[in-house]
């Protein structure tokens, strides 16, 4: 298994947070800009949606 | 890698409970999983290495019992879904899979709410449950062992076989058991 990037949602406490202090030592930042553009963008599109539902959730990526 | 992780819980009987209630958590746990899927997955298939779509789901989306009826039916869909996705994905010769998380009892917030039924909920999980960085352990581990559904403890797969098994005999599970209430 390889992690060039991880994106997790509910990550500000719980599962998701402890999945994302995991995932750091996973990390390997192999990905070239226009790659981790593109993934941005992906999460930028995920996290207005939750932003508009206004839902008690929030999404960090760990890069 | 992606984590579709986002969930929230509310409990309460189906007779009962707010339809608001029900219609938040499949839009947190169902549709915003999809949603993720629909936004991310594309970009992970333009990744040059293989990743996998990880959902969260729960043991609830195994079994099924009163108080949390919509939560489990939330999570039941969950099942459905990643199962579909990866055939989907593999279909398509895509370079990415999808994997089911399944934790039992994890000592979070989500039954943080002030009820009757989640403050039980949570003094079982505080009694039962591992901790987040523990399921997170767990997670890792296995799908770096290449599982596709992730449990977080065998028991739960017992819980899971014997509600199978009383389906597949033609009732269910919760019809054996003595009602742990008898108002209704």
């Amino acid at each position: 298994m390889t992690a060039g990037l991880v994106a997790i949602t509910g990550a500000a406490h719980g599962i998701g947070e402890a999945l994302a202090l995991e995932a750091i030592g996973w990390l390997c930042l192999t990905e070239t800009k226009r790659r981790l553009r593109d993934f941005r963008q992906g999460l930028d599109q995920v996290s207005a949606l939750y932003a508009r539902a206004t839902l008690p959730v929030r999404m960090i990526s760990t890069v | 890698m992606v984590f579709a992780n986002a969930g929230i819980l509310r409990a309460g009987e189906i007779l009962d409970q707010d339809i608001a209630d029900f219609e938040q958590m499949f839009a947190v746990n169902v549709s915003g999983t999809i949603l993720t899927a629909q936004a991310l997955v594309p970009s992970m298939e333009a990744q040059v290495e293989a990743s996998v779509f990880v959902v969260t789901g729960s043991t609830s989306m195994l079994s099924a019992g009163p108080g949390f009826g919509g939560y489990a039916a939330s999570k039941h869909a969950l099942l459905a879904l990643t199962e579909a996705l990866d055939a989907e994905l593999v279909r398509r010769g895509s370079s990415v899979r999808a994997a089911l998380l399944c934790p039992a009892a994890v000592q979070t917030e989500i039954a943080d709410g002030g009820s009757e039924l989640l403050d039980k909920l949570k003094r079982r999980m505080a009694t039962h449950g591992i901790t987040p960085n523990e399921m997170a352990r767990i997670a890792f581990d296995e799908l770096a062992n290449g599982q596709s559904v992730v449990f977080s403890s065998e028991p739960s797969k017992v819980v899971a076989l014997e509600r199978l098994q009383s389906l597949l005999s033609g009732r269910f599970i919760t019809s054996t058991r003595a009602p742990e209430t008898g108002s209704r």
